[in-house]
């Protein structure tokens, strides 16, 4: 069941009335069979795993947190203790990690295997099963250790309700594509449900409503031009694919801010908050920020449970470095089991990597600039960047963040090194003013309604880039303003929305992974 | 007490301000709606003022129906109900629609069940839309019945059948089945002059078409009166389908017999039947008896007869005359006079009364009547990037007959497809017009000219 379609906005409303009708005391179990039967519109079977891990993360916490409670009868009792703990950590850690290695990984294995193998002129291992990746795997799974990693650490009790503890790994709204919460936030919620509160119905409609507009009217539109340039990659070359890849950028980011403000909204109409995944992305001022700003839930995620661990930047700089590298070339692999998403996960740690070595050359630079300045009796600069530098080092890094995107997008290094090819095999920049891009799969009228929706997008996100609720913002301003916001966001849904017989029904890009 | 009292009413302007807020949104909503219906719901062919029409004298009629037809665009072009009132007694009404579908033949009974106090159904079982196709690809068939159905639980059942919840949007706001003419310019204009010159919301509906061939419609109870006369270019038939041993679709069959038990269960007599068509269209589907077994089978389940008026005896029913075609499907109104007396004269009696009306099978009937040539039937495919077009000679004999074809382009000279062979089937250029010319005679009689037959044929270019 997919946001963007008539079932979800059926399902949701349906939920959401039962939910406020039950006393607050059973409210948790309608949410768990609400949210299992959502799972199991994509494959009944796999709801399997989904228990799987919520029973083995529930039972190790549990135990985890016996054998963390009281005094040990000695020093050996006590390390023995200790030593147990981490074993049962330890095997539930690599219990989870392994059936998602297995679902995810397995067949990249057996084909770089093969790979070797036929380099030493060995026969090949033969694996006829395709394996068909159970969705929103990664998200619960990261969910669950999460958890496991916070009782381990004693930041948390453990969750005593196994139903409630379910429910943690298996919320509907985010349980497909996150965001990936915390058990601080979440469980606690889920724990005290709130009353019914029409600020939140109508500030979640909202929420929903912007995320339907991201997802279809932008992203699936966005879409038809990339498939378009990237399906055929032989008949486009130059310019076509680097507005293809611009085009991307935006597509990948409101599939998935669309996804995550629609998870947001339908949890925040049940008076449950969720974090913000996204906040202004293509601002940033350097990649460090960017990511500071992109999928927030799974950049916290892999700062607090791998990069800090890894000692962070407390050991050094090269030690800092490594880390960074190694979150993120993780981090492209847990996106997708292939080189290119390796690939694009590493090109981002470098591009941090050498943010950093440049920013530090430019300290030392800016700083003796100043003092020869100051020797030159001119006086002292403004505090602070020029407009026209910020402007220079959001493009800068949105054009960094875009070429990574275009392995992102390739899906294979095949594909990836065969587009970047036919990116200089033409000079092309003329089709950037001749109306070519109007032949790119969208009719004239429709893509000037993605420019236009662009154009909307970008002034929503600098208000949020400076700090403020657009949705709340929004919602304070007069009834007409707001009668004609949304009037205008349900239109130009019904209207330029990419759904019914004209379209294919996408589904969001974070579903595959 | 007071600060209670205070606080209940702060709490009932609130509410009241938020519920008139929501209502006044609403309100906003459905204006805008209503104002893109009128935009983009198309008004560009005949059917689209048909519907608002049939809907309007259905609603006029409520409480009033007693006999109710079900159906394609056959029945509403061959079934008058004026002579069936005439000849009943009762009142009739015929709800038929251009190719409904098995499921909206479904909701449409209920609706008109539930309005009126029913003594008989009559539906007619067109083999075209009762292919599984049709049903879940066709949505369009079902909306516009649907779009002018008064609000009911029948009415959001039957939305939800058309397409089930992807068509969901579709189904409730038709200006969005029209997005592709969205920003067009043109397209606005057309919708926004015909509905105003056609009168599209006076549902006194009568007007003469000016197609050169004299067709007139009203629509009168759910008739559909026209004077129009079969034309020569009709005898070259593109083939709707090919009827193969299962030639009804599932979800056809489903609501068929959801028909059936519902007329059961609310103790309505039912009556099954199949309203002529041209033998060149029948013939074209090349197993039109698969379907006529398939049918009677069905039926035998609820011990029900099928009356299929294309297996008629010509001496008891001689429709198969072209005076009395407006089309290969259509009868005008000459036909639809004479088939809803002989209609009539069929149904009332018992049913060991009119087996002699009627023959066994479809073949049988073909092999009964002197060789003839009907028309050819064509199918235009795609073979490899080429568009090419089989054209067949629709004749009652499979063997036996030889045919000579000659092909008079209209630019160019005539040529000779074959002389005087057994084959039926040849190839033309799908883009040019021009004049086929089929002589036949018996093989076993060479020197004896059946029949010699002029078929205009048009290109894709012109055709019909």
């Amino acid at each position: 069941m997919l946001f963007n379609t008539p079932q979800y906005l059926l399902f949701l409303p349906f939920v959401v009335f039962a939910y406020y009708c039950l006393p607050k005391k059973v409210r948790y179990i309608w949410l768990l069979i609400t949210s299992y039967y959502f799972y199991m519109q994509w494959n009944p079977l796999y709801i399997t795993l989904l228990f799987s891990c919520t029973l083995f993360t529930y039972l190790c916490g549990r135990i985890l947190e016996q054998l963390g409670a009281g005094e040990a009868e000695g020093e050996e009792a006590s390390r023995k203790k200790r030593l147990k703990r981490r074993w049962c950590f330890a095997a539930c850690i690599v219990l989870n990690l392994g059936i998602l290695g297995f679902f995810k990984y397995f067949q990249f294995g057996i084909s770089i295997l093969n790979r070797l193998l036929s380099v030493i002129h060995i026969d090949q291992v033969s694996w006829g099963n395709d394996i068909l990746l159970p969705v929103g795997i990664s998200f619960y799974t990261l969910q669950a250790l999460g958890y496991l990693i916070d009782v381990y650490r004693g930041d948390i009790y453990a969750e005593k309700n196994f139903l409630r503890y379910a429910l943690f790994v298996s919320f509907f709204p985010q349980l497909v594509a996150g965001p990936i919460e915390r058990s601080k936030n979440l469980l606690v919620q889920l724990s005290k449900p709130q009353p019914f509160s029409y600020e939140n119905l109508r500030k979640g409609c909202l929420l929903v409503l912007y995320g339907l507009f991201l997802k279809m009217v932008i992203a699936d539109r966005a879409a038809i031009i990339v498939d378009t340039v990237y399906q055929d990659s032989a008949g486009y070359s130059g310019f076509y694919i680097v507005v293809a890849t611009l085009f991307f950028s935006i597509q990948i980011y409101c599939d998935f801010y669309g996804y995550s403000t629609i998870a947001r909204g339908s949890a925040l109409i049940m008076g449950i908050r969720l974090m913000e995944n996204f906040d202004a992305p293509y601002y940033s001022q350097s990649v460090k920020e960017f990511w500071r700003r992109w999928h927030i839930s799974l950049s916290g995620w892999f700062r607090d449970y791998l990069y800090i661990p890894l000692g962070g930047n407390r050991k050094g700089r090269l030690r800092k470095q490594g880390n960074l590298l190694t979150v993120f070339t993780v981090s492209g692999l847990w996106h997708g089991a292939s080189f290119a998403f390796l690939f694009w996960g590493l090109l981002n740690g470098i591009y941090q990597v050498v943010e950093d070595a440049v920013s530090e050359t430019g300290k030392w630079l800016a700083e003796h600039i100043r003092k020869l300045r100051e020797c030159l009796g001119y006086s002292e600069e403004k505090a602070g960047g020029h407009f026209s530098t910020e402007v220079f080092r959001t493009v800068r890094t949105f054009l960094l963040v875009s070429f990574a995107w275009l392995f992102f997008r390739a899906g294979g290094m095949d594909h990836a090194m065969e587009i970047l090819k036919m990116i200089f095999h033409e000079n092309n920049w003329v089709i950037l003013f001749d109306g070519s891009l109007y032949e790119l799969g969208v009719a004239p009228n429709q893509m000037n309604v993605l420019l236009a929706s662009m154009l909307l997008l970008f002034v929503v996100d600098y208000h949020k880039y400076r700090g403020k609720d657009v949705a709340d913002a929004f919602l304070r301003q007069g009834w007409w303003f707001r009668v004609s916001g949304i009037m205008f966001l349900l239109f130009i849904i019904l209207l330029y929305g990419c759904y019914g017989e004209l379209y294919d029904l996408q589904q969001f890009i974070y579903f595959q992974f | 007490m007071k600060y209670a009292v205070n606080k209940a009413k702060r709490i009932y302007d609130v509410l009241i301000k938020r519920i008139v807020g929501i209502m006044a949104g609403i309100i906003i909503f459905v204006g805008i709606s209503q104002f893109l219906d009128r935009m983009y719901v198309s008004c560009s062919d005949y059917t689209d003022y048909w519907y608002p029409v049939l809907w309007q004298q259905f609603y006029e009629n409520e409480g009033k129906i007693d006999h109710l037809f079900l159906g394609s665009s056959h029945v509403y072009c061959d079934i008058d109900p004026q002579i069936m009132d005439q000849l009943t007694g009762v009142n009739n009404f015929n709800l038929a629609s251009p190719s409904q579908t098995m499921n909206g033949s479904y909701y449409l009974l209920r609706e008109a069940d539930q309005r009126n106090q029913l003594s008989h159904v009559y539906l007619e079982l067109y083999y075209f839309c009762n292919q599984e196709d049709l049903q879940l690809t066709d949505y369009a068939l079902n909306w516009r019945n649907d779009d002018y159905m008064k609000w009911s639980l029948n009415k959001a059942a039957y939305m939800l059948s058309i397409g089930g919840m992807d068509q969901y949007i579709n189904t409730l706001f038709p200006y969005t089945r029209y997005r592709k003419y969205l920003g067009d310019k043109d397209y606005i204009k057309k919708t926004f002059q015909g509905k105003k010159e056609m009168d599209f919301y006076d549902y006194q509906w009568e007007r003469e078409w000016a197609d050169g061939n004299g067709q007139r419609l009203i629509c009168r109870k759910g008739y559909c009166d026209s004077t129009s006369t079969f034309e020569n270019r009709y005898h070259f038939f593109s083939q709707r389908t090919g009827l193969n041993e299962t030639s009804m679709g599932k979800v056809s069959e489903k609501y068929f017999r959801k028909i059936i038990e519902y007329c059961r269960k609310k103790e309505i007599p039912i009556t099954l039947y199949v309203a002529p068509i041209n033998d060149l269209e029948l013939i074209s589907t090349q197993g039109y008896d698969n379907y006529v077994t398939e049918l009677r089978e069905l039926a035998a389940e609820y011990d029900l007869p099928v009356y299929d008026f294309n297996l008629t005896k010509e001496e008891y029913y001689p429709i198969q005359n072209d005076s009395y075609f407006r089309d290969t499907g259509h009868l005008n109104r000459d036909g639809s006079k004479l088939f809803t007396q002989f209609f009539y004269q069929v149904v009332r009696g018992e049913e060991a009364d009119h087996t002699k009306y009627f023959y066994d099978s479809y073949d049988e009937k073909l092999q009964a009547l002197a060789p003839t040539i009907y028309g050819a039937y064509y199918i235009d495919y795609n073979d490899a990037g080429e568009q090419s077009r089989k054209v067949c000679v629709a004749s009652n004999r499979d063997q036996g007959m030889e045919y000579r074809i000659l092909i008079t382009p209209d630019e160019g000279e005539q040529y000779m497809v074959q002389d005087f062979q057994e084959n039926k089937e040849f190839y033309l250029p799908p883009t040019e017009d021009s004049i086929c010319t089929i002589v036949a005679r018996m093989k076993d009689d060479p020197k004896n000219i059946v029949q010699t037959m002029e078929i205009y044929i048009r290109g894709q270019k012109n055709a019909v």
